[in-house]
């Protein structure tokens, strides 16, 4: 077996570590409350929180919910990202586009996406839309800026090479060379919004619309707090899965790298 | 007779830095360069060779002058003209097969069995599935020409594509290309700074002067090929090169 040169442990002794930290992490947590140390309203055992998790997806809450948080996520980054791809190049490729729409963009920026709730409210209700456009918001930012910098930072030395080949028109060039050149910068950018928008999915449920945000304030105001625990898991653990699949996805678009 | 494929008239060229200086990169080249000519262009660095080979590429504008082709004035880039850059400039994220089908990509139609006969010319029929990443240095020339040459350019435009392999890689580099070059009777501006290369490879070498951005002497190579870089003749050939550079004055 091999060792690793730096902290001289191997693969396996690794695993092995990283387990035995976490159960005993847990196991002096289940102590704690066995004990007696905490009551269960203020930090329930991680067995309860099990025995909940479980419960929950027995009685279709779990998947009821998640599946109305996942359309407003979706919906949310559907928009925001295409918008924030489209009109990053747009931007990037036109100087006028530049210069009219940056001291825009530079003004509404700073305001963070859930500070638009009450605007969302007004103008959507408590409704999917709602939370996909504040969801939208931050991924917009993000992707516009992230595609923008890729853009800018291409070698623009290859757009010479694709016109002695032939390429003459902007939109074979922008498909040909712009896009693919800038490809690692706008998926580091969905990336960031893939883990941006879920938080915002679960702060913007908290006011009122349908998923795992408000199920969760709901639970603590009837201190259900092994409730509230257990679809404090389900996000971690679907935000793990999704960000897992996006980076292989990623790996594999840019395997020339 | 041979016709002119090539001509350039009263070519000047001046760039404007950042602070508003003027650089005068090119002035008054006159050049004829007939069909199926290979033609060398020899200078030191930054005596305006990129500069002009990139006009006749359509990717520059003259400050003044004319570049015709076939007797045409020229209009942009385009796919009668083929070039390949001193920095190979491989598109990194398509593979060897796919950097070379990007012209007739655009073109539309019919394209691996083209693709794969260049990747022949060149010698890397097995390579077509890397990425630029997996290549050495000259291995990426040789995409770099495949590319260019698969829109079957009248016109090949070559900016230095040897100057940065070693010594053994670019004399097998120098004879694929006379191979290509005898098999498809195409036009070709090779720009270098070694002498060696230009006498070994040109029918006519351009000499261009240090700085100044202007032809100083045009010398016809008559070695019959295969050319021996060791030979007496060759030498000669050399020598004289040399000394209307202004070197070997003392002799
Ligand atoms: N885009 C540009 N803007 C300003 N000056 C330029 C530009 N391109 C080239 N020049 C200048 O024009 C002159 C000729 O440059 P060029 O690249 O044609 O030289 P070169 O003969 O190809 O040199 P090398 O052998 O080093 O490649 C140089 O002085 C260079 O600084
Ligand atoms: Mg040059």
């Amino acid at each position: 077996m091999k060792g690793n040169p730096v902290l001289g442990i191997s693969r396996l002794g690794r695993t092995v570590v990283q387990c035995t930290s976490v159960a005993g992490f847990l196991g002096l947590w289940e102590g704690l409350v066995w004990l007696g140390l905490f009551p269960p309203y203020l930090l329930p055992a991680p067995t309860a929180v099990a025995t909940t998790f479980v419960d929950q997806i027995g009685n279709g809450n779990i998947p009821r919910l998640l599946g109305y948080s996942l359309r407003h996520y979706a919906l949310g980054l559907i928009w925001g990202v295409s918008l924030g791809v489209l009109l990053g190049l747009c931007m990037a490729w036109s100087r006028q586009l530049e210069l009219v729409l940056d001291p825009i963009i530079a003004l509404l920026r700073p305001i963070p996406p859930l500070a638009w709730i009450p605007f969302a409210i007004i103008w959507f209700g408590i409704t999917t839309q709602a939370a996909a456009f504040l969801i939208s918001l931050g991924a917009f930012y993000i992707t516009l800026y992230s595609t923008y910098g890729g853009v800018k930072g291409i070698d623009w030395r290859l757009v010479d090479v694709a016109r002695t080949l032939g390429d003459q028109s902007n939109w074979g060039i922008i498909r040909r060379i712009v896009i693919p050149a800038a490809l690692p910068a706008i998926l580091t950018g969905i990336r960031t919004s893939l883990g941006q928008g879920w938080m915002t999915v679960v702060a913007a449920e908290m006011f009122g619309i349908q998923g795992i945000g408000l199920k969760m304030l709901e639970a603590a105001g009837l201190l259900s707090m092994d409730v509230v625990m257990a679809y404090m898991a389900v996000i971690g653990l679907v935000y793990f899965g999704i960000d897992h699949t996006f980076r292989t996805v990623e790996d594999r678009l840019l395997r020339w790298r | 007779m041979r016709s002119t494929k090539l001509e350039v008239r009263e070519l000047s060229k001046v760039f404007r830095t950042v602070e508003g200086r003027e650089i005068l990169a090119l002035k008054d080249i006159n050049l004829e360069v007939l069909d199926g000519e290979l033609l060398c262009i020899l200078g030191s660095s930054g005596c305006g060779k990129s500069t002009l080979l990139r006009i006749v590429a359509g990717l520059e504008q003259p400050s003044a002058g004319d570049v015709l082709i076939n007797g045409r004035p020229l209009t942009g880039p385009g796919p009668d003209r083929g070039m390949v850059f001193q920095e190979h400039l491989l598109f990194p994220w398509r593979t060897v097969r796919q950097n070379v089908e990007y012209g007739l990509e655009v073109k539309g139609g019919p394209k691996t069995a083209r693709a794969q006969e260049c990747l022949s010319m060149v010698g890397l029929e097995n390579s077509s599935e890397q990425y630029p990443k997996e290549l050495s240095g000259g291995m990426k020339q040789r995409v770099g020409i495949a590319r260019a040459l698969a829109n079957d350019p009248a016109i090949l435009l070559m900016d230095e594509p040897f100057a940065s392999v070693d010594a053994q890689t670019r004399s097998d580099l120098q004879a694929m290309l006379l191979t290509i070059w005898w098999g498809t009777r195409k036009t070709i501006l090779f720009v270098t700074h070694s002498v060696e290369e230009a006498v070994y490879l040109a029918d006519r070498v351009i000499l261009m002067g240090s700085g100044s951005g202007h032809i100083i002497d045009t010398v016809s190579v008559d070695l019959p090929r295969p050319r021996y870089r060791v030979s007496p003749e060759f030498n000669d050939v050399r020598r004289d090169i040399l000394k209307r550079l202004g070197f070997l004055t003392g002799e």
